[in-house]
């Protein structure tokens, strides 16, 4: 069952502008994210 | 020179009136009362003695109600010198752009410019005994790789860990034009229109003493200044100087976490811990806060030979490094070393320092901390690593591995367990061009009574990702020069006969 609180959490999330959300991580075009290593492309060759 | 308000005559303060009086014995106050004493009586009013005692730090209890943080009673000191008897004195001032508007900020910022604190720079330098005239730099032969890090630049941060109690306490006693009262406990701000007429004060045996100036300064930091104010409703309801709902919103830190692990390169040492920071260009673009990023190699040697390419074959993958981590029973390390962030705190009302129910031995309510981070504040450290590991990587220096909870889409913080945040307690009476912004304007005169200043890191409008103490000298320099314009000569016999 949701208790009130996490109702309340969730409507908040729901109702928050798109810009106040965090954004995806993105890497940059030359890089990628691994298991949350910051890696070059050429790494995973 | 110094009185023990245990030990003075009840009618003391009947027939003085000083030109200022500064609340507080911390930095911001007795670089106030200093500065001011070459053209002014000053009274400064300390609430504790020259030593630590438990009667005056049990006044600092209080309550943490929003994500976890430290003790109220042990983030700070009350006693002569005020928290510069415990810090490390990590000193920098602010940057230019911590200044300039960020409109993703989402809150106006500072109403002074950088330029205005620039005339201070040397003087602050020679208070906090900096000798060395680099702070800021970018010197190539200081880089651990010789190689830019795109985007950053490397900074130092001076360290002088001054005790200002023991250090000023000689030129204060010699001071003609100053008289400090020790165990002094500001309890009450009494107001005759739109000013203070008195300030009430208490001793340890409970007795009150009224006492009189032309301008009141509040130095009691970042926690006990919106306190005081918002304590002293018994003429103003809601408080002093919170017309607005604003005395005491904004509570703002430096977060200090670690955010992940480095792995070097070959022939890239990192022996001592290297600080880097995000370029102007760079915030903007990414839409973050001011920030700092700390890195450093793990100590003793670096594996070689067999263990070394052992090690690099077993972190490979998480399932090899789970399976070497049973069979071995104790944790691998695969990283060279650590990677901490120290960021700037995004302009919150929701962090806050409110009142609770609780009164302390004078009937004052005493703190609550509801301290908050947002998804600016992670938005800013996942952004910032990132670049940086992006950057480090293009510099063949190595590669950054983000923690966990920082991938993590929710708002989830490290607690305790971490360094977790500088201990420093900022913007709870902000610096604005305006009352629906902030609680005192740029000559930091609380909107709403016309001789009540503020003094202090709870003034910032920003926080930036320094240590405020070098800040909290200049802004006091500058708050003394504007009211020493006001107090042309001294308006009373000086304090021969206190």
């Amino acid at each position: 069952m949701l208790t009130r609180r996490g109702f309340l959490a969730l409507l908040a999330w729901l109702l928050l502008p798109a810009g106040a959300r965090l954004r995806p991580l993105a890497p940059s075009d030359q890089f990628r994210l691994v298991n949350g290593w910051i890696c070059k492309r050429d790494d995973l060759a | 020179m110094f009185l023990d308000l245990n030990r003075i005559e009840s009618g003391h303060f009947r027939d003085r009136r000083f030109d200022v009086c500064v609340c507080g014995g911390g930095v911001a106050g007795i670089t106030l009362a200093l500065a001011l004493a070459q053209r002014c009586s000053v009274v400064l009013l300390e609430g504790g003695g020259h030593e630590y005692s438990y009667d005056s730090q049990s006044l600092y209890k209080g309550r943490n109600v929003g994500l976890e943080y430290f003790d109220l009673a042990g983030t700070r000191l009350r006693f002569f010198g005020g928290s510069s008897n415990h810090w490390e004195g990590w000193l920098c001032p602010l940057d230019p752009h911590d200044f300039e508007p960020a409109p993703y900020a989402g809150h106006p910022g500072w109403p002074i410019a950088a330029a205005d604190l620039d005339p201070y720079l040397e003087a602050t330098r020679t208070i906090l005994d900096i000798s060395d005239d680099r702070c800021v730099g970018n010197d190539p032969t200081r880089n651990p790789w010789h190689r830019e890090v795109e985007g950053f630049r490397e900074i130092k941060i001076w360290s002088s860990p001054l005790r200002f109690g023991p250090r000023y306490a000689p030129q204060i006693e010699r001071s003609a034009r100053i008289a400090c009262y020790l165990h002094a406990n500001v309890i009450d701000l009494r107001l005759a229109g739109d000013r203070i007429a008195n300030v009430r004060i208490a001793d340890y045996r409970g007795r009150r003493f009224d006492v009189r100036a032309h301008t009141f300064v509040l130095a009691l930091g970042g926690i006990e200044n919106p306190r005081i104010l918002l304590n002293c409703n018994r003429q103003r309801p809601a408080g002093i100087g919170n017309q607005h709902d604003l005395v005491g919103r904004y509570f703002a830190e430096h977060p200090h976490m670690t955010v992940g692990g480095i792995l070097l390169e070959d022939g890239v040492r990192l022996d001592k811990m290297r600080i880097f920071s995000p370029s102007p260009q760079l915030l903007r673009r990414e839409g973050i806060l001011n920030v700092s990023l700390r890195c450093r190699q793990k100590r003793g040697p670096r594996p070689e030979g067999f263990k070394a390419t052992l090690r690099r074959a077993t972190c490979k993958s998480d399932l090899l490094k789970r399976s070497a981590e049973t069979l071995r029973g104790s944790s691998i390390a695969c990283d060279d070393g650590w990677l901490k962030v120290v960021s700037e705190q995004s302009a919150n009302p929701q962090s806050r320092v409110m009142l609770g129910e609780e009164l302390d031995r004078f009937g004052l309510r005493a703190p609550v901390l509801d301290w908050q981070l947002n998804t600016l504040d992670k938005h800013t450290m996942r952004q910032a690593v990132l670049r940086f590991g992006e950057a480090f990587a293009g510099a063949d220096c190595g590669r950054v591995r983000m923690a966990g909870w920082l991938m993590d889409d929710s708002l989830s913080f490290p607690g305790l367990e971490q360094e977790l945040a500088g201990h420093h307690h900022m913007c709870t009476t902000r610096m604005a061009g305006s009352p629906r912004h902030g609680v005192v304007d740029a000559n930091q005169k609380t909107f709403s009574v016309n001789n009540l200043y503020i003094a202090g890191s709870s003034v910032f409008a920003r926080g930036g990702h320094i240590n405020p103490t070098f800040t909290i000298v200049q802004m006091s320099l500058r708050l003394a020069d504007h009211l020493k314009r006001m107090h042309r000569a001294p308006r009373v016999a000086l304090l021969d006969d206190v």
